[in-house]
């Protein structure tokens, strides 16, 4: 039984058609357009449709839309501000965490909620972090080096921000 | 010799990548992003037995399914085909008959993808089930039993090279080792799952191919030639590829169907594999059963090599002719190989079919072939170590074969990892249960022939610079994630003198860009920079006309540097490059360079000389110190060291991360990485949870080291690094394991349950039958008995 | 892969979910954290004509009380309760067994109350459960009912539980007084992997006597279901926790397993691991009791 619902993706309300079996990668990808979350497997086993809801990590193969009214949806599209970037997505950039760009997306969702809740995390701790997120290109290293950066970055914005 | 090494101002420079920004907005677009208006949704219906003769396909039931528009079956295709057009036996959809679990017996196309798969699964097929043949050395001795009717005793290709007397030179060497091999049934793994987007265009008679493929121009023709249609109406696009690793080198069957179901409805038709599918196209490394014997005079040196290869090839062609050859000629580097005979044969298997993972061939032969330098060294009496620097070759080496190495720094790898790893200080010394190994490898750069007979160049760059667009490079090359566009941009900024960021880039695209051989064989930077150098010369011999009176030096006396033309002597003579741009334009016309490259071709006389010489080749050397769990069997790599010959670093942070994620592709296929069949031929594990990849926790630390070279025969002193240091991991670790507890492992992937059955702690399953030897040598030479305890 | 269709429902109030479980029964599937739910419904598996969202509920808290225990609410997801401070400091194999589920992300999302009534013969909430002696509470319209979660959980993927009962709370009871309990599972990869065997160990050492006092062993992944080894246990019991005595123990759950060959691992290996799991938690624990 189809129904209108409203989701809450990056601080937009986007009003939209779904079935309560819509999966909410698919309603993202294909209904709103937004597909800058990717699908590696479908079945939770890669990490690479990582976003957050209500700031928590969620893997959007597995999570029904219509379940998500009322939740606040973070996507890669909602990570940059007016066009700025992210810290994150910076670091990505400038410290070649970036080859082919599949798992980019769902990684630095991933490396937003570990700083979120995690400011300065050690080497094993930012490991652990990107866990659940698989990688094929890279091995890894160089986006172990961007969360690091990244959480340099981040600290020293939130240290500067407290001058003004 | 590091060799000439001219001051380069973008090139040799870490710069981030040209588009970096788009993926990690999420704005880059894959194939299964894009959206056009009319478009619907293809899905395949996948066979359920291994091998068996079609005898019915009821598709009534599915086409009436509302919002279903089409359905297709083996019924609807003309013809085969394979890389190469060789021995063509894949279908679109099979014909006939099917040959492994999961091809693909009929499609539908339907307004959603839900509609769709309601309607696959209305499709009823009926097998009569054939003989399912999983183990090629079973398949050879089933000749009652063909997959395919042309292939006697199921084999595919056969190839035999010898260059020498080699039985006679064993017999008379001081000291011979011998053993056998097993590397396992890989995935390449990208994250990405296949997609095609194809658009046929019922007014204009154009398909446009959306899809993510490693050689358009390529797949171009096998749709020409397979679907009958005209070459100049097909337009192949690819759009931003998820990772490719060799696994999407040819047209999958859901790409040839979606063109199929688009040219039909005229209409837009996508089709995106599930994970399961994207395992069941496989297109991963070919296992190999291996056999060596090898001698070695009383320093070490290597006499002979006598290699028995036997690839299991899956239902399908694919690459497995290339692969034969290919590991036929990777045998002769980095070492050198006087007398040798190869025997290869590739057999069909009802599998998915391996095709062409990264480091084609070369993860087969050195995971053996380290591992006899290894066997050999401790028979002589000399460290692994030394017997690499012993036999490792040297610029200017030929062999017996074609293949000749113009330009190498593989010593100076050799010793990078020694040293870095304390490698000969820990060799043999330390606790037992613990261990370190090491082992080299190279790869082609790029082959020398085609994959199909042709004297066209094989990399085309054509440059075209005016004051409107600024500088735009149209290159038939294709980025799959390795850092092409970027270095591309960087080598045109190089010798423009534009900043790289400015570059324009019209690649991917068989009808904006030039014919290019396609990204595989590491070809693309090495080929690429010659035809850009070329195209950019042209460009500034026309350029440098103007300017030269502009500048008021000779025209052979200028440079482009930071956006200014100026003289190499007196470099206050300048002018503004888009100011000569635009009096060239103004006085002469529109500025367009072109430049070409192909590789010398060498000659020869023998089978499979085609494949295997290269215009150059990267090399590697890697060291693994490995702690081995007795109790559990599990193994941590406890230190990890590589040093690479890549020649001049195009962009050195790029490189790290080839080499990073190479290493990471090794350690997998050494520890994790296998598809497993249950008796009928079906996988049990196309799935990511249990087919596994490394995680970032599973990922030792790693020491990488690009050492100093410079390839003279290079545009910009460049050679590869996407493949060859995938190779070296495994036998590192098969050697680390031996250091550490004595027992020579010869099979992958080593999981710890094997560890405990090498040891005598659990027994093995009485059908397990597991490579692994015990060298006596190894208790004498480390003063313990077998289980460690000293004597 | 596409779900089958089902409507959705989100209950207010758990008497609106006990009455809906009683309307439905055996029609419809809870959803809590959707982990395993979404993945059975793409492959086919279930095609509920309901799915019921525990969202709404107020099943998610965490609470300790002394003399009274821990209690879970089964909504709680496995990322809580691996956070959780309490849980660290009176129950801590449970949060060993958290913090190895699947990935960040499905601990995330994940709940206790899947784990356990999902009853995967690998799961890894319910050995430590078992050991630590917790029980479930299952409502329904006709009211509550509890039971211990070993009973609760009675087969590969069987449970005791009711088509109209819904898991509304995980109980576990206040440790034995000079305790510890500890959990270690054994997979191939470090992280995103289903065990092939684990191990949890309770075990309380009288103060007085320096003897095991109690001592509970529940293994996970060699058995359809989180089993005891009562023979390890009383190895223990009255005994002296010294090497001799746990190793006796250890091999003792290595007997009493009951693995399988899959595609994972070979049964005589799962009985070997478990072996040296049920060695390593044990000597842990005791040495986390005598500091």
């Amino acid at each position: 039984m189809k129904r209108v619902i409203e989701l809450d993706i990056n601080g937009g309300a986007y009003d939209v058609v779904i079935s309560p079996q819509d999966l909410l990668i698919d309603v993202l990808r294909q209904k709103l357009d937004l597909t800058g979350t990717k699908k590696g497997c479908g079945q939770g086993d890669c990490g690479t449709c990582t976003v957050l809801i209500d700031g928590r990590r969620a893997l959007a193969c597995l999570t029904l839309a219509i379940a998500c009214e009322g939740r606040r949806i973070l996507t890669i599209e909602g990570m940059e501000k007016n066009g700025v970037l992210h810290p994150i997505q910076q670091a990505f950039i400038d410290k070649g965490a970036v080859q082919c760009g599949y798992c980019t997306p769902g990684m630095v969702l991933s490396a937003k909620a570990l700083l979120d809740e995690n400011p300065a995390p050690t080497e094993h701790e930012i490991k652990l972090g990107i866990s659940g997120n698989l990688c094929r290109c890279t091995g890894y290293v160089k986006i172990v080096d961007a969360v690091r950066d990244a959480a340099g970055r981040l600290q020293a914005g939130a240290d500067s921000g407290k001058g003004a | 010799m590091s060799g000439n090494s001219r001051p380069f101002n973008v090139v040799g420079k870490s710069v981030p990548r040209v588009e970096g920004a788009d993926k990690v907005r999420g704005r880059a677009v894959f194939t299964d992003d894009m959206k056009l208006p009319g478009m619907v949704y293809g899905k395949l219906k996948h066979a359920a037995v291994a091998h068996g003769r079609i005898v019915k396909i009821d598709t009534l039931r599915a086409a009436q399914v509302p919002g279903v528009f089409a359905v297709m079956t083996g019924d609807d295709c003309a013809k085969p085909y394979s890389v190469n057009n060789y021995k063509p036996s894949e279908w679109p959809l099979a014909k006939g008959k099917v040959v492994y679990y999961g091809e693909a017996v009929a499609a539908v196309a339907a307004m959603d993808e839900a509609t769709a798969e309601r309607a696959v699964d209305l499709i009823d097929v009926e097998y009569e089930e054939l003989p399912v043949l999983l183990d090629p050395r079973e398949a050879l001795d089933r000749d009652d039993a063909r997959i395919h009717e042309w292939a006697e005793h199921n084999v595919g290709y056969e190839g035999l090279q010898q260059f020498g007397p080699v039985d006679d030179t064993l017999e008379k060497s001081p000291h011979v080792v011998e053993n056998s091999f097993y590397s396992s049934y890989t995935h390449c793994g990208f994250l990405e799952p296949q997609s095609t987007l194809a658009d046929y265009n019922t007014g204009t008679g154009l398909l446009t191919v959306y899809t993510c493929n490693q050689l358009p121009h390529y797949l171009q023709q096998t749709i020409a030639r397979t679907l009958d249609q005209q070459m100049e109406k097909i337009r192949v696009v690819i759009p931003t590829v998820g990772g490719a690793f060799g696994g999407k080198t040819e047209a999958t069957p859901s790409c040839l169907v979606a063109c199929m179901l688009s040219r039909r409805l005229g209409r837009p038709v996508k089709i995106t594999y599930t994970r399961e599918e994207v395992f069941h196209q496989n297109k991963g490394r070919h296992p190999a059963h291996m056999r060596m014997k090898m001698g070695f005079d009383n320093e070490g040196r290597i006499t002979a090599l006598d290699f028995d290869c036997l690839l299991d090839g899956g239902g399908h062609s694919s690459w497995g002719f290339v692969v034969m050859w290919f590991i036929a000629a990777l045998m002769h580097l980095p070492y050198k190989l006087p007398v040798v005979r190869y025997k290869g044969k590739r057999v069909y298997t009802n599998k998915p079919t391996p095709g062409a993972q990264r480091c084609l061939g070369g993860v087969q032969v050195r995971m053996a072939f380290e591992c006899m330098l290894d066997m050999g060294a401790e028979k002589v009496g000399v460290n692994p170590y030394d017997i690499r620097m012993l036999n490792a070759v040297e610029a200017g080496y030929k062999g017996p074969t074609v293949i000749e190495v113009r330009h190498t720094e593989f010593k100076k790898c050799l010793e990078s990892v020694a040293s870095r790893s304390g490698f000969v200080e820990k060799y043999g010394k330390l606790p037992y249960g613990r261990g370190i190994g090491m082992a080299g490898g190279h790869y082609s750069t790029g082959g020398a022939f085609l994959l199909y007979p042709s004297f066209r160049p094989h990399s085309t760059a054509q440059i075209r610079v005016d004051t409107e667009a600024g500088v735009t490079l149209y290159i038939g090359a294709t980025a799959i994630g390795q850092g092409a566009m970027t270095v591309l941009c960087q080598m045109v900024a190089e010798e423009l003198g534009v900043d790289y960021r400015e570059v324009h880039l019209v690649c991917q695209d068989t009808m904006l860009a030039p014919m290019d051989n396609g990204t595989y064989d590491s070809r693309l930077t090495y080929g690429s920079g010659h035809a850009i150098k070329n195209a950019a010369a042209d460009i500034k011999s026309k350029l440098f006309d103007v300017a030269a009176i502009m500048v008021g030096a000779g025209k052979d006396h200028l440079e482009c540097v930071n956006g200014e033309i100026r003289s190499i002597y007196e470099p206050n003579r300048k002018v503004p490059f888009r100011k000569a741009v635009y009096q060239y334009l103004s006085s002469v016309g529109p500025l367009f360079g072109t430049g070409e490259y192909t590789p010398p071709q060498p000659k020869g006389d023998y089978d499979g000389k085609l494949i295997g010489p290269s215009p150059a080749f990267g090399f590697t050397a890697q060291a693994a110190e490995v702690e081995v769990d007795l109790e559990t069997g599990r193994i941590k790599v406890v230190g990890y060291w590589e040093a690479g010959d890549c020649g001049k670093a195009i962009n050195p942070m790029a490189v790290e991360g080839q080499v990073e994620g190479a290493i990471s592709m090794g350690l997998g296929a050494a520890f994790f990485e296998e598809m497993v069949m249950d008796a009928k031929g079906k996988m049990l594990n196309p799935n990511f949870h249990d087919y596994k990849m490394p995680t970032a926790l599973d990922m030792p630390e790693l020491q990488t080291d690009i050492v100093d070279s410079y390839d003279p025969t290079s545009a910009y002193g460049n050679k590869e690094v996407g493949e060859g240091p995938v190779g070296p991991v495994i036998p590192a670790i098969l050697n680390a394991v031996y250091d550490a507890i004595g027992i020579r492992f010869t099979e992958v992937p080593l999981k710890p349950e094997k560890v405990l059955w090498a040891l005598g702690t659990i027994e093995a399953p009485a059908e397990r039958r597991l490579h692994v030897s015990s060298e006596s040598t190894y208790c004498a030479r480390r003063g313990c008995a077998p289980d460690g305890s000293p004597l | 892969m596409s779900l089958p269709p089902f409507d959705y429902l989100a209950p207010g109030s758990t008497a609106e979910l006990a009455g809906l479980l009683a309307a439905h029964r055996d029609r419809c599937r809870i959803l809590a954290g959707g982990t395993d739910l979404v993945n059975w419904m793409a492959e086919k598996i279930y095609r509920p004509d309901y799915v019921i969202d525990l969202r709404k509920l107020p099943l998610a808290g965490i609470t300790y009380e002394k003399g009274r225990g821990l209690t879970i609410g089964a909504a709680a997801t496995i990322e809580a309760i691996e956070r959780s401070p309490l849980v660290r400091q009176y129950y801590y194999a449970l949060v060993q067994a958290a913090g190895q589920i699947g990935s960040p992300q499905i601990r995330a999302m994940a709940t206790i109350g899947g784990n356990c009534c999902n009853a995967s013969p690998c799961a890894d909430m319910p050995p430590p459960l078992v050991t630590l002696g917790a029980t479930v509470v299952l409502t329904s319209a006709r009211g509550s009912r509890e039971l211990p979660l070993e009973t609760f959980i009675t087969g590969n993927r069987q449970t005791a539980i009711q088509p109209d009962e819904f898991l509304e709370r995980v109980h576990v009871p206040d440790p034995w007084p000079n305790s510890a309990c500890r959990y270690s599972p054994f997979g191939l990869r470090a992280a995103q992997e289903i065990d092939i065997a684990s191990v949890a160990v309770n075990i309380a050492i009288d103060p007085a006597t320096g003897l095991v006092s109690n001592a509970r062993i529940a293994m996970g992944a060699v058995a359809p279901f989180a089993m005891r080894a009562p023979g390890a246990e009383a190895l223990l019991v009255g005994k002296k926790p010294d090497a001799d005595a746990l190793d006796g123990a250890a091999a003792q759950c290595s007997r009493e397993c009951r693995p399988i060959d899959d595609l994972r691992a070979s049964a005589s290996y799962r009985r070997h691991i478990v072996g040296v799991l049920a060695r390593r938690m044990l000597r842990d624990a005791v040495a986390a009791i005598t500091g």
